[in-house]
C-alpha cells in the first residue's frame, strides 16, 4: 500500500495536442510536484516541456487527461484570477519596455488591489532579496539593466504577490554564461525563504542537476524519467537519459563530483 | 486688437452654428466669379430697399447651395436655367424658355421649397471662341462650318468639357463631325492664353467670361441649338419671398438690367482688373 | 490673414481629436474581434474614399452650413487613418509581450490600458500624423459650406483669380502643414526615448 505525498501540482494523464497536428506536443503526463519543491524540467528544444509548463496557467489547454493544484481541477478556477496566483518568468522578453522596474513589479499586486503602500513596501522588499537596490533601480527602465539585473527583476515580479506556483521558462537562458552560476545560487537562496513550488524548464543539463530537487526529462512530448539528480545520476531507468545526464565518462564524474558538493552544503 | 479678433474667430470656428440675426436674408452664391458678381448685385439690390442681409457665398458646389437652401440656411442664390435643367433636374435639354421656367418653379417648389423670379437676359452657355483673324481665314462663324473644319483645327479645352454629356462627346453626336487635329487641356484661365499665342485655334468659353470682350474673340453661334440657355435667376425660398414681398419687384428689374454683355464686362473687371465683387456690383447699381 | 489660419488651426484640431477619440477605443475593442474589425475597418474605409463635395453636400442637407458640417466631414475622413494605424500597432505587439501579459493574470482593461495602448503608441501616433495632415488640407472645404479657415480663402482666391489671396492661403496650409510635421517629429521623439528608456 503506497500513501500518496501531499502534492501542490498533479499531473495526471495530462496530453496535449495543437490545433491541425496529428501528433502529441504532450502524451500521457503523470507526475506529482511537492508543496515547495522545485522541479526542473529538461529536454531538448521542440521536446514539449515549455508546454507541460505553459499547461499551468492555461497558456495551453489540455485535450486530454487534467491537472490540479492543491487537489482542486485547473478548469474549475476562473482564468484572470488562477494566472495571478502563478508566478511566471521567461527568457529575455518578459518585462515591459516602457514601464519602470517599480512599474513592472507592481502590475500583478495592483491587478489584485493591494493597497498602494503595500505594494511599494513589496517592491523594496522584493528589490532586495534579488540583491538590486531599490532607491537605484525602481525608477530604472529594463533597457537600462544588464541581462542579469533584467532576469532579477524578472524573478522578483513573478514572486511580488506570494504566488502559490513559480512557473520559470530558461529565466537564465540569455544571460552570460559566466554569470549564470551566481544567478542559479541566488534563485535557489531566495526560493528557500519564500517556499514557493517552483516549475524550472531548462535545456541545461547542469542547470538542472544543480538547481532541481527533483527533475523530469521529457523527450518528444513523453516523460523519460523522473527522480532525484542523486538516483537519476546514479541509475539513469533509461538509454536516453543515460545519454543525457551521464553523458561521457569524463562529464559523468564531473557532475557527480558537482552535485556531492551541493548535498554537502545543503 | 488683432489677437481678440483671431480668438473670436476659433470661437466662431468651434461653436456649432454661427446664427445670424434672425430677421436678416440671406443670400448665397456658388464659388466662381460670376455667381459672387451676380449674388452680390441681389444682395446690394435688397440692401438698397432696406433688407438686412448676410452673405453666405464661395458654396462648394450646385448641390452643396441646393441643400443649403432647402434647409433655410441661405434664402437666396444665383441659379442658372440650364443647369437646374440638365445638372439638378437630370431634364433632357428644351428649348422653348417659359417651359422650363414653368418646369423648374414646379419641381422646385416641391423639391426645395422654393421659387424662380424672374431670369435675367444675359446667357452664361458654353460655347466656341476663335479669333477675329482666324475667323476670317477659315470663314468660321458658326458650330456647323466648325464641326466640318475641325479635322484642321486644334482646340483647348478644360477637362470637363471632355468628359461632360452636353461637353465635346454631345457635341459630336449632334453636329457629327468635330474631330479636331489635336485636343489640349489648360486651366481655366489658361485656355485663352493658348488661343492668343497660337497654340490653338479654337477654345471653349462661357459666353459671358470677361476676355472675350477683351480680346475682341468670335463665339461661334451655335447655328442647330444644341446647348440649352443659362439665362441667371434668383432663386428663392417661398416663405423668404412672403416676408419680403418687395424683393420680387427689386430683383425683376435688376435682372432685367443684366444682358450677357453687361455681366461679360463686369467679369472682366473683377477677372482682370482684380475689382472686387462689391465694387463692381456697386458701380452697376450706381449708373442707372 | 493670422485669424484664418488659426480658425484653420482649430478646425483641424477638433476633428483630429474627436476622430481619436473615437477611433482608439474603437480600435482596443475591436482589435481582437477580426471580423468586427473587419467590417469596421471596410465601413471606415467606404466614408474615406466618398468624394468630399458629395459628402459635404450630404451633411449640409442634415447639419447645414458652417464649421460643424466641416468637422464632421473632417472626423469622418480621419478615423480611418487613426482606427487602421491603431489596430495595426496593437497586432504587431510582439506575441511575446502579449503572452506575458495574459500569463500575468492582468484584468483586460488593464492590460489594455497599460500595456497594449504605450506599445502600440508609435503606431498610433504616425496614424495621428496622417490624420492630421489630411485633415490640414481637408479642412480647406470649410471655404465650401460657409465655414471658416483658410479654405475661405483660397477658394475666394480661386473664384476670382485673385493670386494674393490663393497664395497667402496656400502659404497657410504650407505653414501650418509644416509646424504639425515639426510637432509630430518632437512627439514621436519623446515617445521613443520613452519606451526606449
Amino acid at each position: 500500500m503506497t500513501i500518496e505525498a501531499p502534492y501542490a501540482l498533479r499531473f495526471d494523464r495530462a496530453s496535449v495536442r495543437f490545433p491541425g497536428s496529428t501528433t502529441y506536443a504532450l502524451e500521457n503526463i503523470s507526475l506529482h510536484v511537492a508543496p515547495g519543491e522545485l522541479l526542473t524540467i529538461v529536454g531538448a528544444s521542440g521536446s514539449g516541456k515549455s508546454t507541460l509548463l505553459r499547461c499551468v496557467n492555461r497558456l495551453v489547454e489540455l485535450c486530454d487527461g487534467r491537472i490540479e493544484i492543491d487537489g482542486v481541477a485547473l478548469d474549475t478556477f476562473a482564468i484572470d484570477p488562477l494566472r495571478r496566483t502563478i508566478g511566471y518568468a521567461i527568457q529575455g522578453v518578459g518585462l515591459f519596455a516602457h514601464l519602470t522596474v517599480a512599474e513592472n513589479l507592481a502590475l500583478v499586486p495592483e491587478s489584485l488591489g493591494w493597497p498602494r503602500a503595500r505594494i511599494d513596501a513589496r517592491i523594496d522588499e522584493m528589490l532586495a532579496t534579488v540583491r538590486l537596490d531599490p532607491q537605484v533601480y525602481r525608477r530604472r527602465r529594463p533597457r537600462a539593466l544588464s541581462g542579469g539585473q533584467a532576469q532579477r527583476v524578472g524573478i522578483a515580479r513573478a514572486l511580488m504577490s506570494f504566488p502559490r506556483l513559480l512557473l520559470l521558462d530558461e529565466p537564465f537562458g540569455a544571460v552570460d554564461p559566466i554569470l549564470r552560476p551566481q544567478l542559479q545560487a541566488e534563485l535557489l537562496d531566495v526560493l528557500r525563504d519564500a517556499r514557493t513550488t517552483t516549475l524550472f524548464v531548462t535545456h541545461d543539463v547542469d542547470e538542472a542537476l544543480f538547481l532541481g530537487d527533483r527533475i523530469a526529462v521529457i523527450d518528444e512530448g513523453r516523460l523519460r524519467a523522473l527522480g532525484t539528480p542523486r538516483a537519476l545520476l546514479d541509475r539513469p531507468s533509461d538509454d536516453f537519459t543515460a545519454e543525457l545526464l551521464c553523458g561521457d565518462a569524463l562529464l559523468h564524474e564531473y557532475r557527480r563530483a558537482r552535485l556531492a558538493v551541493r548535498e554537502r552544503g545543503q | 486688437m488683432r489677437r481678440r479678433t483671431a480668438l473670436a474667430t476659433i470661437g466662431g470656428a468651434l461653436a456649432l452654428a454661427r446664427c445670424a440675426p434672425a430677421q436678416s436674408l440671406r443670400i448665397g452664391s456658388k464659388n466662381f466669379a460670376e455667381s459672387i458678381l451676380l449674388a452680390e448685385l441681389y444682395a446690394q439690390r435688397l440692401e438698397g430697399i432696406g433688407i438686412p442681409i448676410e452673405r453666405r457665398f464661395d458654396l462648394g458646389s450646385t448641390q452643396i447651395a441646393l441643400a443649403a437652401l432647402s434647409r433655410g440656411d441661405i434664402d437666396c442664390y444665383p441659379e442658372y436655367t440650364g443647369t437646374a435643367l440638365v445638372d439638378v433636374l437630370h431634364h433632357a435639354p428644351m428649348r422653348d424658355g417659359a417651359a422650363i421656367l414653368a418646369l423648374l418653379r414646379e419641381r422646385f417648389e416641391a423639391r426645395y421649397h422654393a421659387t424662380w423670379l424672374t431670369p435675367a437676359p444675359m446667357n452664361d452657355s458654353q460655347a466656341l471662341a476663335t479669333t477675329q483673324a482666324l475667323s476670317r481665314r477659315y470663314h468660321l462663324t458658326t458650330l456647323s462650318e466648325c464641326s466640318r473644319l475641325a479635322p484642321r483645327l486644334r482646340l483647348a479645352t478644360i477637362q470637363e468639357f471632355l468628359a461632360r454629356p452636353d461637353g465635346l462627346p454631345g457635341l459630336q453626336r449632334y453636329y457629327g463631325g468635330f474631330h479636331f487635329r489635336s485636343v489640349r487641356t489648360y486651366d481655366i484661365a489658361l485656355k485663352y492664353e493658348a488661343l492668343l499665342s497660337g497654340k490653338a485655334d479654337v477654345a471653349t468659353a462661357f459666353t459671358t467670361d470677361g476676355a472675350i470682350a477683351a480680346h475682341g474673340l468670335v463665339l461661334l453661334r451655335d447655328d442647330r441649338g444644341f446647348w440649352p440657355t443659362y439665362h441667371a435667376a434668383p432663386v428663392v425660398r417661398i416663405a423668404t419671398l412672403a416676408r419680403y414681398p418687395k424683393m420680387r419687384t427689386a430683383l425683376d428689374a435688376l435682372s432685367a438690367r443684366l444682358s450677357t454683355a453687361a455681366v461679360a464686362s463686369m467679369n472682366e473687371r473683377i477677372e482682370s482688373a482684380q475689382v472686387s465683387p462689391a465694387s463692381v456690383a456697386r458701380a452697376f447699381l450706381q449708373q442707372q | 490673414m493670422i485669424a484664418a489660419i488659426l480658425a484653420h488651426i482649430a478646425l483641424c484640431a477638433v476633428g483630429v481629436a474627436v476622430a481619436a477619440t473615437i477611433a482608439v477605443p474603437a480600435a482596443l475593442i475591436f482589435a481582437d474581434r477580426p471580423k468586427f474589425e473587419r467590417s469596421l475597418s471596410a465601413l471606415l474605409g467606404a466614408l474615406y474614399t466618398v468624394p468630399s463635395l458629395a459628402l459635404l453636400a450630404v451633411l449640409v442637407q442634415f447639419i447645414g452650413l458652417g464649421n460643424t458640417s466641416v468637422e464632421v466631414a473632417l472626423v469622418m475622413y480621419a478615423l480611418y487613418a487613426i482606427f487602421r494605424s491603431t489596430v495595426t500597432g496593437l497586432r504587431s505587439i510582439p506575441a511575446e509581450q502579449r503572452e506575458v501579459a495574459v500569463a500575468l493574470g492582468l484584468p483586460r482593461l488593464k492590460r489594455r490600458l497599460q500595456i497594449d495602448l504605450p506599445l502600440a503608441l508609435p503606431a498610433i501616433l504616425s496614424g495621428l500624423r496622417v490624420a492630421t495632415l489630411g485633415s490640414i488640407a481637408l479642412a480647406t472645404l470649410g471655404g465650401y459650406v460657409g465655414g471658416s479657415g483658410l479654405g475661405t480663402v483660397i477658394f475666394t482666391g480661386f473664384a476670382l483669380q485673385n493670386r494674393t489671396m490663393l497664395v497667402q492661403g496656400a502659404i497657410g496650409v504650407v505653414t501650418i502643414a509644416l509646424l504639425a510635421e515639426l510637432a509630430f517629429r518632437a512627439l514621436e521623439r519623446v515617445v521613443r526615448l520613452r519606451a526606449s528608456g
